[in-house]
């Protein structure tokens, strides 16, 4: 039996709460995706990924960056299967980031998201 | 159907026919579903035909779905260089001019799918049928009847090799517009020579 590492996710030493904006039965209407959108909390380590790196295009700055979430419940990327829904959105400290990678250590009580920022600028 | 207006230093658009993209995606999405074959009452119809470039993406489809997706862009050619202008007075300080001139869409339509060469030769046959013409008549828009052939050319992704058919065709569009500009109604020219003389003249139109 895999050890669980849930603890060390949740422990408040590290843990921090972020909020989860989860696509559900979304469906296909004229052609176009439409989604239905649930609030749910989320809790656990935040960490960063990549440096916050800024890009000058000729319009102005943009600012990416991604952040590694950790949760002891699922994290969920675009999907077809089971339930047809976009990934997963993270609201932590104000900004927003989606989903691009989830990796599956439910073996050991935790999943880990890579999401990027959303708001480009 | 959606119209553009909006207004500029001394004027203002009165009138526009010209399509939005979001007006051209919604006539499209259920012109090529039928074209498909698809009922409107068949739930694939809201899904089988796709819009693509949607802001944060939507859920893909598997191997074995067959899906079509599309995008409308505009482009160049020669017949959207000449445009018909009119002009009349409306009144003492404005006047109309109308314009009408032709607009070219490329529709680019996306093929997935283990049928997609099949289906993207049923698009483009049934493209020259008369109900497409009179589909789309009556939002100003003609199918160029010069089609060429679908492009087959599978992807290999994840390890399989899926079937993607590429096909695109022109739409014209014919557009309507008036404008509306100020014009001066009438002008007071006063001349002042060297040795005193002054002449008030008024021009009138």
């Amino acid at each position: 039996m895999p050890f669980s590492v849930a603890d060390v996710v949740n422990d408040p030493d590290f843990a921090e709460s972020y909020t989860i904006l989860r696509s559900q039965d979304g469906s296909w209407q004229q052609g176009k995706w439409v989604d239905a959108q649930v609030t749910l909390a989320g809790y656990g380590v935040v960490q960063p990924a990549t440096n916050q790196d800024l890009d000058m295009v000729p319009e102005g700055d943009r600012v990416s960056g991604a952040f590694l979430f950790h949760s002891s419940s699922p994290l969920y990327e675009t999907q077809v299967n089971p339930s047809n829904a976009i990934s997963d959105i993270l609201v932590w400290q104000g900004q927003q980031f989606r989903i691009l990678a989830v990796q599956q250590w439910q073996d050991y009580g935790y999943w880990q998201a890579l999401a990027v920022r959303m708001l480009g600028a | 159907m959606a119209v553009t207006t909006t207004t500029f230093p001394n004027g203002q658009v009165l009138t526009s026919t010209a399509l939005t993209v979001d007006a051209m995606n919604s006539i499209m999405q259920p012109l090529l579903t039928a074209c498909l074959g698809i009922l409107p009452d068949d739930p694939l119809a809201q899904s089988a035909v796709r819009i693509a470039w949607q802001t944060t993406g939507a859920p893909a489809f598997v191997i074995g779905q067959d899906i079509l997706s599309f995008r409308c862009v505009e482009e160049d050619n020669d017949y959207d260089k000449v445009r018909d202008m009119a002009m009349q007075n409306a009144n003492d300080t404005q006047m109309q001019i109308s314009y009408e001139y032709t607009r070219v869409w490329r529709i680019s339509l996306r093929f997935r799918g283990p049928n997609s060469f099949d289906r993207a030769r049923l698009v483009r046959t049934a493209l020259l049928l008369d109900w497409v013409h009179d589909t789309l008549a009556p939002n100003n828009l003609f199918v160029v009847p010069q089609l060429s052939a679908p492009v087959r050319g599978p992807e290999l992704y994840v390890g399989q090799w899926w079937e993607v058919v590429d096909f695109s065709f022109l739409v014209y569009e014919q557009v309507n517009e008036t404008i509306e500009i100020n014009q001066v109604a009438s002008v007071e020219v006063i001349l002042n020579n060297n040795s005193g003389v002054v002449k008030d003249i008024t021009v009138t139109e």
